[in-house]
């Protein structure tokens, strides 16, 4: 059993604890992302060949009161940005939290999730902007559970290429 | 063209001579060499000579038993299929002392569990332990286990420095080993949130603490070793973590290098992680110790409660003596108590009550045993006034004195004299204000007397008859006794000396005969001091008889001198005063 450490990356509201909640295995509260800032998942990837566990380290959102804590970053094999597609400004903190990342672990998988796909008539900004930026990306719903378990197979298996 | 040929076999002939004499020895030993080199026979012997030096020097090698490993396991496991027997009895004489050692091994924990448990079930403690379980709903076991337990170390984790992955995870219960990934991942970004937080630089994390739970962390460069400990562990503890690490990073330097989220390396690490899964139950030494504590504080308040008892008990009895004591006519108890471990009592004693020391013995009190200091009075008690009455005016035979607020009463027969020493000595009884004679009163009973005494006289005479001196002397005597009474009181007494006749003679005859009679005893009487009384004579003639008949006899019972007392005071009948 190969153990992976995956970072959830975003702005704070962008579902990304939403987005995992459905598929993992949870032993903590969410006050810890409150409290320490992270909260710790558990999820098992069937790749098929191989399955792969995902320990989630989710990290508190940044917003104007809290960075997020780069330190936590460290040893993860990949991460997931997660953007809400509602706004446009959490793009921008994904990819300016993307930046952070490379800095501290330096170029290891990432997939950026734009989120709330059930809400795609008012997204602010087109999934092609994500693509123009030579980022893999895929569009999910944590609501109806779209494409997220595609998106932690595409990130492990990029992970375990590495 | 044929001597040519010739010649050349022979030259051939000839350099295969010379070769044979050159290289013949080397030529036959290589191929002695390459026969033996290629005969497998030959080869399985050679290998057979050397194989067990061989194995012996790379004993310890681990690729050697990396390699061996497979063939021996089946090997074996071939030869368990096809015949089990050779095996079972090559093994037979070490599985037999091994199952024995495991049974006793197994029956020793068993009855020292057994032990264990029926100390734990039938104690006081383990009392407390049941309600406790049953409060908490947690199981007995445990709850023994808690309250049994130096401490433990329930988990170990060995974790990737780096990433927070779980290399690997032993438990003393296998339940807690479901969650240890993520917990090592939890622990891991602890640790981080501690250094950013505070800043700690180079120093990490190295303990947790939660009410008896601590987690003990260990730093190694590339692992991370995190016990879980419940109950006080001593720090030597610490030193079994370090040395856990620093064995890890010897033993599997290369696997922690080349991590890249396969666990799989680290699982020969459990034996070493396992060690550090230590349980300290508290010692039984400790636990016999205890009770001998309480055996001894048990005999203390044991005989701290005896003490208390006997000397609750000793007070109560002293309590009751005082009570005793308090209902003692003529002893006055004004303190009492203990002092210097003596009981003392301190009071007034009238000298006519009884002995409190004589009390004693009915309380099991010794005399000597307590400390009294009676100071001497005289009680009010009517027994006491009484008993001094009786002591002072020693009352004569029948007499009976009773005693009430402040009157001594007499009753009986007594004299006169008695009854009038009486009333003067009473007052000086402590508690007599007055006496009180309950008979007649002495006046009265003198005035009976001596009314009821006649001195009787011849016929037609003035002149006392013959045999009237014992008469007389018993009237002078009652006037006597009669004058003391009147004067003791301050008072006086009327005595009319009445002269009679008989009815013979004429009243002219008879009036100077009866005065002269009257005359003739008072002169008689005059004899005796007689300074309170008033004494008169008087002739009735015959006109007061003492009977009416006309016989002798009546005559001359009617020819006599009779007295009639008078007190001008008249004192109260019945009173002695």
């Amino acid at each position: 059993m190969i153990q992976k450490k995956i970072c959830m990356l975003g702005a704070f509201g962008v579902g990304k604890t939403s987005l995992v909640s459905r598929y993992v295995h949870s032993i903590f509260s969410d006050t810890y992302l409150t409290t320490i800032g992270v909260k710790i998942d558990k999820k098992t990837v069937d790749l098929g060949h191989e399955r792969v566990d995902l320990i989630l380290w989710d990290i508190h959102g940044e917003d104007e009161y809290q960075k997020v804590r780069m330190s936590y970053l460290r040893g993860a094999s990949g991460y997931l940005l997660v953007v809400d597609g509602t706004r446009r400004s959490t793009l921008d903190t994904a990819l300016s939290l993307h930046e952070s990342a490379q800095r501290t672990i330096g170029h290891v998988p990432f997939m950026v999730a734009v989120n709330k796909a059930d809400l795609a008539t008012r997204w602010e900004f087109d999934t092609d902007l994500v693509g123009q930026l030579g980022l893999p990306f895929v569009k999910t719903s944590a609501k109806s559970g779209a494409q997220v378990e595609e998106a932690f197979e595409s990130l492990s298996r990029a992970m375990l290429l590495v | 063209m044929a001597d040519s040929l010739i010649e050349q076999d022979r030259q051939d002939e000839d350099f295969s001579e010379l070769r044979s004499l050159i290289i013949g020895p080397e030529q036959r030993e290589l191929l002695a060499l390459q026969a033996h080199v290629l005969d497998p026979a030959v080869q399985t012997r050679d290998v057979s000579r050397v194989l067990p030096d061989a194995i012996a020097i790379r004993a310890n090698d681990p690729q050697l038993m990396r390699a061996l490993a497979p063939s021996v396991e089946r090997a074996v496991t071939e030869s368990v299929r096809r015949d089990p027997r050779p095996l079972a009895d090559a093994l037979f004489p070490v599985i037999g002392p091994a199952i024995r050692k495991a049974i006793a091994h197994t029956l020793a924990t068993m009855v020292d569990s057994l032990n264990r448990t029926v100390e734990h079930s039938l104690s006081w403690r383990a009392l407390q332990w049941r309600w406790t379980a049953l409060r908490t709903g947690k199981p007995f076991a445990e709850i023994v286990l808690l309250n049994t337990l130096e401490y433990q170390v329930q988990q170990v984790f060995l974790i990737h420095a780096e990433t927070g992955l779980l290399l690997q995870h032993v438990a003393s219960n296998p339940k807690a080993a479901e969650d240890a990934d993520q917990i090592s991942a939890m622990l891991t970004a602890i640790r981080d949130f501690v250094r950013d937080s505070f800043h700690t630089g180079g120093d990490t994390l190295d303990a947790l603490r939660v009410g008896d739970l601590s987690v003990w962390i260990e730093q190694g460069p590339q692992a991370v070793v995190a016990g879980v400990v419940r109950g006080s562990a001593p720090r030597t503890l610490q030193t079994t973590f370090q040395d856990a690490v620093e064995r890890i990073h010897r033993q599997f330097g290369q696997e922690l290098e080349a991590y890249r989220g396969d666990a799989a390396p680290f699982e020969r690490a459990r034996p070493l992680l396992e060690s550090c899964l230590v349980t300290e139950l508290r010692a039984r030494g400790q636990s016999r110790s205890y009770r001998r504590i309480a055996i001894a504080a048990a005999l203390i308040l044991l005989a701290f409660g005896a003490w208390a008892f006997l000397g609750w008990r000793e007070r109560q009895r002293w309590n009751t003596y005082l009570d005793r004591l308090r209902t003692e006519p003529g002893i006055v108890v004004v303190s009492s108590g203990r002092s210097n471990g003596r009981f003392f009592v301190a009071g007034l004693r009238d000298s006519l009550a009884g002995d409190p020391a004589a009390l004693m013995p009915a309380f099991d009190f010794a005399p000597a045993s307590i400390d009294s200091r009676w100071e001497p009075y005289q009680s009010l008690h009517p027994r006491f006034v009484i008993e001094r009455a009786r002591n002072l005016l020693r009352p004569p035979p029948g007499v009976t004195f009773a005693y009430a607020d402040g009157v001594l009463t007499a009753k009986g027969d007594a004299s006169s004299r008695w009854v009038l020493d009486s009333e003067r000595l009473a007052p000086a009884i402590a508690g007599v204000r007055r006496f009180e004679y309950a008979g007649p009163s002495v006046e009265a009973r003198l005035k009976e007397q001596i009314e009821a005494a006649g001195v009787r006289f011849p016929r037609g005479q003035a002149r006392i008859a013959d045999g009237q001196d014992a008469t007389l002397r018993s009237i002078a005597a009652l006037l006597t006794e009669l004058n003391d009474v009147v004067r003791a009181r301050g008072q006086r007494a009327r005595i009319d000396v009445v002269g009679h006749t008989d009815s013979d003679g004429s009243d002219v005859s008879n009036g100077p005969l009866s005065q002269a009679r009257a005359a003739a005893v008072l002169s008689v009487l005059r004899t005796a001091l007689l300074d309170s009384l008033d004494l008169n004579t008087t002739g009735v003639g015959s006109a007061s008889p003492l009977t009416q008949g006309a016989s002798d006899d009546d005559k001359q019972r009617n020819r006599r001198v009779s007295f009639r007392v008078a007190f001008p005071e008249q004192p109260p009948s019945g009173s002695g005063r």
